[in-house]
């Protein structure tokens, strides 16, 4: 799966920019599946992005059993022979993460390019990183521990210059 | 179409419509995009004699071939028009990610005609155009009119919006999208609020096409990964820009000793550590970038409760060391002020720089002084709302110095007050400033770091090279720190992307010098003649006071055989008039 760490995003999207134009052939961001989120005031975008879930809501909704998930790699994909185009995925994803091609009139997904995720590719400050299942909850869990340690050392800090 | 989208969006505000033209492609091939082809369509619509604050002058966003695609740092936006500072022709660029979002809308560029009947604000939708009343966005900030915007049209809109300062006309007010990317120079800013335009919001769903997407992609990811190499020709490379930003050049500039400083009284500042490039760092929380830059030179910033995506060196050196101002929290709260008036920290700095040297040696008195932090906090908004004291310094250095007296060192060229280089420790600077079409402009050829920067026939043919470059550059459009991108490059990407063979890097060499002479003709055509090209007396006359360069200035002399030198090597006559000769060789298809 993907691994997003929001820190280290600065915003530009070349993450969007590469995504639609693997899957669509234009630079397109409206049409890619990784989708960055901004607040340019307070410095802080967010990489949103399918998180390839074990129990798929958008493939529990779909009518025409056109979302497929992978036993082995987990990869949830869209079946598009099978799409009717009724968008219902769209409302069950609770992330947001699902995408729609007005054109082709299908849902659309991150498929993680079938392994070798293209994001990953051009995201230079590492805030995406394609990791294992298994081994990126290590190192998210790493990752927080880290992080509650820094904060509790500065608030003590902070408590002691008070 | 490849990389164009073939549409120019025109919206007369007079009368409240708008429609879409063709783009026209002869001029598209001869002026490519940006900065070139935002030139040529002025031209064809405004009178360079015409009043720049008036309905006839018109306000040209223009994307580039490049804006919307893959490439490294190809997302800024030029906003042309005649500048109120200058008077001059003024193309001033900005980053963020209105650009492309302009192009995936459908449109190569915008043109904005006339004058609303009261203050108002477009949706640009696609197709859909909406003229919008904004008279309770009037008098608001830019970042609350972001958030207001926002709140009522979505988070993925992009804004181009006007603080007070745009509002009140002062010429050098900026236009900002994304909080915190102007076009900041020349008073863009002035000219919107002129129009009773607030904002301009937009909204795109399409997308940008190159002809062979898979060799395209190869081109750009190569790009991309040498645009972020540690490795390879160090003239070429773009760490400092990573690593950090441009406040990495405070030291640097200060060692060579042309760090404006007191009013560009001294090249070097003693408490230069105060801002250097460390002192950033120590209030950095995140790196930021524009659309498709993987570079991030932003450096976002809070201290004090203050937050801001710089500063940036410009903000730090002619807002800082030129106004003896040494605290790094001080300048990023003037930094924020003046990103939320929608004020340019180059000329706000130098205004008050020299404001602080009038009162200091008595000539008349502004009541501040160098180094005086609370009342210099102060001062942008008196400015952008025309209070007090702010009502004089909101005219800008040549109408302040006119009125009382100080001609000799104020610091401008052409109205546009000078940006963060001294040109005594380096005269090629001094050449860039005299001959840049919008006054003086440290992006239009940077001899900074040449290594002899005194040596007057290098220095002309540096300048000339680099305008050019820098022209074409402003075309496609790539930012100004995307270092390792030559003439060559940018025709190889164009080809690609066109799927043709259009261009030779001496082609688009050609392009730049067809620019360069075509704002030049506009810029004489609206009454400028060759005594404004020319420098401040304190540049001639008075000696740096400190630093390697002590005592050195740019004599009168130098400075003419450069320029003389300058106009000949471009093919002018004497008085820096394009020779018809030259016109007629670049094709420039203006009556003259």
């Amino acid at each position: 799966m993907l691994v997003i760490d929001p820190y280290r995003c600065t915003g530009c999207r070349l993450c969007e920019l590469i995504c639609s134009a693997t899957k669509q052939g234009e630079f397109k961001p409206s049409a890619s599946r990784i989708r960055i989120v901004s607040n340019s005031r307070i410095g802080l975008s967010i990489p949103t992005v399918c998180l390839q879930c074990r129990k798929p809501w958008c493939q529990s909704v779909c009518a025409a059993e056109a979302i497929e998930r992978d036993p082995i790699s987990g990869i949830v994909t869209v079946n598009e022979e099978k799409c009717h185009g009724c968008r219902q995925c769209i409302s069950a994803c609770p992330y947001g993460n699902m995408g729609f091609d007005i054109d082709r009139g299908i849902a659309t997904k991150c498929d993680l390019c079938k392994g070798t995720p293209r994001c990953v590719e051009v995201c230079y400050p590492n805030a995406i990183e394609s990791k294992d299942l298994h081994k990126s909850l290590t190192m998210k869990s790493r990752i927080l521990f880290g992080k509650t340690v820094q904060q509790s050392f500065a608030s003590q800090k902070g408590t002691d210059e008070r | 179409m490849n990389l164009y989208m073939g549409k120019i969006l025109k919206i007369d505000l007079t009368d409240g419509k708008a429609w879409t033209e063709e783009l026209n492609l002869d001029w598209a091939k001869k002026y490519i995009g940006g900065k070139g082809l935002g030139f040529r369509y002025l031209f064809d619509l405004v009178d360079p004699k015409s009043d720049p604050l008036s309905p006839s002058n018109v306000l040209i966003f223009m994307t580039g071939p490049v804006s919307g695609t893959i490439l490294p740092n190809s997302s800024r936006l030029s906003v042309i028009t005649k500048s109120p500072a200058s008077r001059t022709i003024l193309d001033s660029n900005m980053g963020g990610s209105l650009g492309p979002e302009i192009k995936y809308a459908g449109y190569d560029g915008i043109v904005i005609l006339g004058k609303a009947d009261h203050p108002i604000y477009l949706i640009i939708s696609d197709d859909s155009v909406e003229i919008i009343d904004a008279r309770d966005l009037w008098g608001k900030g830019i970042f609350e009119t972001e958030i207001k915007i926002r709140k009522a049209l979505g988070e993925d809109c992009k804004i181009a919006a006007i603080g007070p300062a745009g509002e009140n006309l002062i010429p050098f007010a900026c236009i900002t999208s994304d909080s915190y990317r102007h076009a900041g120079r020349g008073g863009a800013g002035a000219v919107m609020g002129s129009k009773n335009l607030k904002a301009i919001v937009v909204k795109g769903s399409g997308g940008v096409r190159v002809s062979n997407m898979e060799s395209f992609l190869d081109l750009a990811t190569k790009m991309l990964s040498e645009a972020v190499s540690e490795a390879g020709d160090p003239s070429r490379s773009n760490l400092w820009v990573i690593k950090e930003g441009t406040p990495y050049l405070i030291d640097s500039v200060h060692e060579m000793g042309i760090l404006p400083t007191k009013n560009y009284q001294e090249g070097q500042f003693e408490l230069v550590q105060k801002i250097n490039s460390e002192a950033v760092k120590e209030k950095k929380k995140k790196d930021r970038a524009c659309f498709s830059c993987p570079l991030a030179c932003g450096k976002f910033t809070q201290a004090d409760g203050n937050m801001v995506e710089g500063p940036e060196y410009e903000t730090l050196s002619v807002a800082g060391s030129n106004c003896g101002i040494g605290d790094i929290n001080a300048i990023i709260k003037f930094n924020e002020s003046c990103d939320d008036l929608g004020l340019d920290t180059i000329s706000t700095g130098n205004i008050i720089a020299f404001a602080m040297e009038m009162t200091e040696k008595g000539i008349h008195d502004f009541g501040i002084t160098f180094g005086d932090h609370e009342d210099y906090l102060r001062i942008p908004g008196e400015i952008a709302h025309l209070e007090g004291r702010g009502k004089d310094l909101s005219r800008g250095v040549r109408a302040l110095a006119s009125k009382y007296n100080g001609k000799k060192f104020a610091m401008e060229v052409k109205g546009l007050e000078f940006p963060g280089y001294e040109p005594r420790g380096n005269y090629g600077m001094g050449l860039a400033y005299a001959t840049s079409e919008r006054g003086a402009c440290h992006l239009r050829a940077y001899t900074v770091y040449h290594p002899n920067p005194f040596d007057l026939d290098a220095m002309t043919k540096e300048v000339i090279s680099h305008q050019h470059r820098l022209a074409v550059k402003s075309s496609l459009i790539f930012c100004f720190f995307l270092h390792s991108v030559n003439v060559d490059e940018m025709a190889q990407i164009l080809n690609i992307g066109m799927g043709e063979e259009l261009y030779s890097g001496e082609d688009l060499w050609k392009v730049g010098e067809r620019i360069w002479n075509l704002g030049r003709l506009f810029n004489i055509k609206s009454g400028l003649e060759m005594k404004d090209d020319n420098l401040p007396d304190r540049v001639f006359e008075e000696g740096l006071l400190n630093g390697p360069h002590q005592g050195r200035t740019l004599s009168q002399e130098d400075f003419s055989m450069m320029l003389r030198n300058y106009y000949r090597d471009r093919g002018w006559d004497i008085y820096g008039h394009p020779k018809k000769e030259k016109l007629e060789e670049l094709e420039v298809d203006i009556p003259w």
